[in-house]
């Protein structure tokens, strides 16, 4: 489908796999500012998943009502087999081109 | 948890629900709320706020609420079957309205009716709209006018004086041209035996420079060079020469004067105020040796000229200001009775116009907005009936909606349904339009002034603009049944709530006292008319009109004529003229002031005629005697009219005060006064008017019939008599009080067009009515046939039926009366006739007998009907 993957698309989609079964809005957005040190608000973040949505990646459904959320519901994405592929390819891609890389890229 | 304090801010959530509108957003909703709490446990509650509006800011612009908010907006099942819900709503109306024949038909024929009239209007206002288009120049040209101000008042003029050409052509920088434009071309012709009139314009060179026109043939540099050179126009040209190129060869006027072709025009729209049939040169009249009168007169005649500039680039008319101020100090150095001031017209403000005098566009923006006024109040009685018959079928479409809202429609889906229908309903009466519009098409365009130059063949154009305006009435129409029934609750609707039998609605019986209103309107608005022109046909115009039999002298001496027509048995008398008396044709200006007081001059028209013209017009002399023959003597005899004594202000004719100059150096003596008599058209009003001995001036002679002679016997011999003295020129007579009938033809144009327009709307109100009365009866029938056994007489059920529809139209009666009185009175009355005696009663009396008669047809009828019917077949049902 659409093939062009972003590099944030990539990254919120190797989260989600990350987070497995627990990949709902907050803990997206905690996990990506804990682990890649990135201001984010959720209006951004929604939107990328709505994008991913679009595009077929992800898929998500809602969960049982929580207490903490004044009863509302949670959100939980999954990866799709597209995302997979999609996400193998990018990766084979860099690799490819790691290997091939002519400078020297290790850090000493 | 449960202290409020605790909560995220309230107004921010509500912010971010109501933006969302019906959008989804538990889930958004919950990870914000859930990351304020944390924030609050960690950073306390003022970071926690901030944070939280920010993200719900930050939310607000992000498409993940946009793409959730469309998504709301077209659920999917909708947006995939959107086409099939408009084809469910046209089959829908087309069941309804096979269902109901007779008010399908009603319909339609009304508002074929209604859009007819509106959409030629329409198409005349967009035509106007569109004059002189064509012309490439035209952001680059401007026209010179003139406002003059003495104690008339202030009048303004769109010609001036043609003094100002050379100041303009010579001594301003930043024109590129400029042109003069003098339309007194007139010349008659004669072709193929026939006499032809053509008029045009005498204009300077550089015309070609200024406006878009294209010579067939000749040229256009030096067409217009030489003295007495024409250019025709295509269809003159096609007229005189068929298809050959006639540049080079010489027409021959009546007068015998000799106009050399030096070109044809190319076909061009039609839509230009710059009509003419004809180009003439301008050094034709200025060679013409005609009196060119003091600086005075030259700036004083600012009644015949047209001036156009063509500005150079990047140049506008305010660039010409302190130019145009000049000019108005050497006007106030000339002038000091009155205040002359010229102004710049930009020439795509010409047409539609701003009312000047003397203009020679044919619309201007009053017209227009009088013409779009009147195609609104005939469309809008049209569209009522619409919406009237709409609302009076409720019972039976109740049900249906009911159910429809019940299975869950919403709303808009009901509001849609009756704008498609009318929408559907509107577009079939566009084709009736649109046949109605071709056969009124051509009458309509004689009937308005200008029409020659409108172009209202079908084309492309205006069938879109037609089609988009069928659209626009149906959604007019459809826009207050569609409110009314989307708003029926399904219970009431359902639970037949809604009375049947019960008395119309306010609306619906405002509606038919609008419709009624109008069309009283328009009826006493054609009386009013109607008795104007004939007061003005009556009108004692102070001489004898009748048995006058006017013979025009095309240049034949009339002493030969004279002397063959004295012969005839049945003349009683001839007199020779240079004016048609009564008609405006041919008056001069002059101006008359006293030997002994040089200051005050009066402004005078001044006609010609011979000695037994006073006798054989039955004029009143009020004092002096004739006319005598004084054409030898210096001392030129006059006769005045009583106008110019009054404002000559001669209470005591001694000897001394008769004796006056005329045009500055004619001594003439007053011999005698006349009664004022209306030489010119009525509404033209009195003016002081100074009688001369005719010398070689005539233009027609006068001869007066006996009442009893055998009319065609006597013509032939006049005939006979004409064509021995004049070979070429044919014989043509016609009867003075025709001619000044004929002469109106203006009031006559607007009794046409309101007497159309007054029948159109009274139709579509009867129409109307009769589907209310129809509709109304029916709900009724078993009322009357119970009522009927109950002994009630065949008047009990007129009175019952009908009463209530007598009542609407008499309330019509009461508003439009006063309404009609002070509108025609105030208003109209006084600009077609100025010495009306102003609205009768017999004419408002007689126009509400013809509407209540009118009215009450249908009624009558629907009503003789149903009372008729035997009530045993009514009641047996059920």
């Amino acid at each position: 489908m659409k093939g062009y993957l972003g590099e944030f698309e990539e990254l919120v989609l190797l989260t989600i796999a990350n987070l497995s079964d627990q990949a709902y809005g907050v803990a997206i957005l905690e996990d990506i500012q804990h682990r890649a040190n990135r201001k984010l608000s959720i209006g951004a973040l929604h939107s990328t998943l709505t994008r991913l949505d679009e595009k077929g990646y992800i898929t998500s459904y809602l969960g049982d009502p929580t207490n903490e959320r004044g009863g509302r519901r949670k959100r939980f994405f999954q990866l799709t087999s597209q995302a997979i592929t999609g996400l193998n390819e990018m990766k084979a891609l860099r690799d490819q081109l790691w290997a091939n890389s002519k400078v020297n890229l290790s850090l000493k | 948890m449960k202290d409020s304090n605790n909560q995220p801010p309230k107004a921010a959530s509500k912010l971010l629900a109501w933006f969302a509108g019906s959008a989804d957003l538990e889930d958004i909703q919950g990870d914000i709320d859930e990351m304020y709490i944390h924030k609050q446990k960690s950073k306390g509650r003022l970071v926690a706020k901030i944070f939280y509006w920010r993200h719900i800011i930050s939310l607000l612009f992000s498409y993940a609420l946009l793409k959730r908010k469309r998504q709301q907006a077209l659920p999917d099942y909708y947006a995939m079957n959107n086409l099939s819900m408009i084809k469910n709503y046209v089959k829908v109306s087309l069941r309804n309205m096979r269902k109901q024949r007779m008010f399908t038909a009603i319909n339609i024929f009304g508002l074929a009716m209604g859009m007819s009239v509106s959409l030629l209007i329409l198409s005349v206002i967009i035509q106007s709209l569109r004059f002189d288009d064509f012309q490439e120049n035209k952001l680059r040209m401007a026209r010179v006018i003139t406002t003059v101000e003495n104690e008339d008042g202030i009048n303004r003029f769109a010609t001036t004086t043609p003094a100002l050409y050379n100041e303009l052509s010579q001594s301003v920088t930043g024109i590129e041209a400029v042109v003069r434009l003098k339309y007194s071309l007139n010349h008659t012709l004669f072709h193929d035996d026939n006499e032809i009139e053509i008029s045009g314009v005498y204009t300077d060179s550089a015309y070609f420079q200024l406006f878009s026109f294209d010579l067939k043939y000749g040229s256009k540099a030096t067409a217009l060079d030489e003295p007495n050179s024409i250019i025709l126009s295509p269809k003159l040209a096609k007229k005189l020469f068929d298809d050959r190129n006639p540049v080079g060869e010489t027409l021959t006027t009546v007068d015998k004067q000799s106009l050399l072709i030096t070109g044809v025009l190319m076909e061009h729209p039609r839509q230009t105020h710059l009509n003419f049939e004809a180009i003439g040169s301008y050094s034709t009249i200025e060679n013409s040796g005609s009196y060119k009168g003091t600086i005075v007169d030259q700036w004083n005649d600012y009644y015949y000229s047209y001036i156009y500039l063509l500005m150079e680039e990047r140049k506008t008319v305010a660039d010409f200001t302190e130019v145009i101020s000049a000019f108005n100090v050497k006007a106030s150095q000339i002038f000091d009775n009155k205040k002359i001031t010229f102004g710049l017209q930009e020439f795509d403000q010409i047409s539609p116009g701003k009312n000047l005098n003397r203009d020679n566009t044919p619309f201007d923006w009053t017209t227009s907005i009088a013409f779009f006024f009147m195609g609104f109040l005939i469309l809008v009685p049209a569209v009522f009936n619409y919406t009237n018959l709409m609302i009076a079928r409720s019972l039976k479409r109740a049900k249906e909606i009911g159910i429809r809202k019940v299975v869950g429609s919403s709303r808009t889906q009901i509001g849609a349904q009756f704008i498609v229908e009318a929408i559907l309903l509107s577009l079939l009466a566009l084709i009736g339009t649109v046949i109605i519009f071709t056969i009124i098409r051509a009458e309509f365009i004689n009937m308005i002034a200008g029409g020659e130059s409108l172009d209202l063949s079908l084309n492309l154009r205006l069938i879109l603009a037609a089609i988009l305006f069928g659209l626009f009435v149906g959604i007019f129409a459809g826009i207050f049944p569609a409110l009314y029934f989307s708003k029926l609750t399904p219970l009431k609707s359902l639970g037949n709530a809604i009375s049947a039998s019960g008395s119309i609605s306010f609306t619906r019986k405002s509606l038919i006292v609008v419709q009624f209103s109008i069309s009283l309107v328009f009826l006493i608005g054609i009386a009013v008319i109607t008795r104007q022109h004939l007061e003005i046909l009556n009108y004692d115009i102070g001489f004898n009109k009748e048995n006058i039999l006017v013979v025009p002298l095309k240049n034949v001496d009339h002493e030969l004529l004279k002397q063959e027509f004295v012969q005839i048995a049945g003349i009683e008398g001839i007199t020779m003229a240079s004016i048609m008396p009564g008609v405006e044709a041919g008056i001069g200006s002059t101006y008359l002031r006293s030997l002994s007081n040089f200051e005050d001059s009066i402004n005078t028209k001044e006609i010609y005629v011979d000695e037994s013209f006073v006798p054989l017009l039955g004029f009143n002399v009020l004092w002096g005697d004739n006319l005598g023959d004084s054409r030898s003597t210096d001392l030129e005899k006059v006769l005045v009219n009583r106008e110019l004594m009054r404002q000559n202000r001669i209470v005591n004719p001694t000897a001394d005060s008769t004796f006056h100059f005329l045009n500055g150096t004619q001594k003439v003596q007053i011999v005698g006064v006349v009664e004022d008599f209306n030489f010119m058209q009525l509404n033209m009003g009195m003016s002081p008017l100074v009688i001369r001995s005719i010398n070689d001036n005539a233009r027609f002679m006068l001869l007066k019939t006996n009442r009893n002679a055998d009319l065609l016997a006597q013509l032939e011999q006049l005939e006979q008599g004409w064509s021995n003295v004049e070979q070429e020129a044919s014989f043509d007579s016609y009867f003075l009080d025709h001619r000044i009938e004929e002469s109106y033809t203006s009031t006559q144009g607007i009794l046409k067009i309101f007497g159309f327009l007054g029948i159109l709307s009274i139709c579509i109100s009867c129409i109307g009515l009769l589907g209310m009365v129809v509709y109304f009866t029916e709900n009724r029938v078993k009322e009357v046939a119970i009522r009927k056994i109950m002994g009630a007489s065949l008047f009990n059920l007129y009175q019952i039926l009908g009463g209530s529809f007598l009542k609407l139209l008499l309330i019509a009666v009461c508003i439009s009366t006063p309404l009609a009185y002070f509108f025609y009175e105030m208003l109209f009355v006084h600009m077609i006739n100025k010495f009306s005696t102003g609205v009768g009663f017999i004419e408002i009396i007689l126009s509400i007998v013809f509407m209540l008669t009118l009215g009450l047809l249908p009624v009558l009828w629907i009503v003789a009907k149903v009372a008729r019917l035997n009530p045993a077949n009514n009641l047996r049902t059920e």
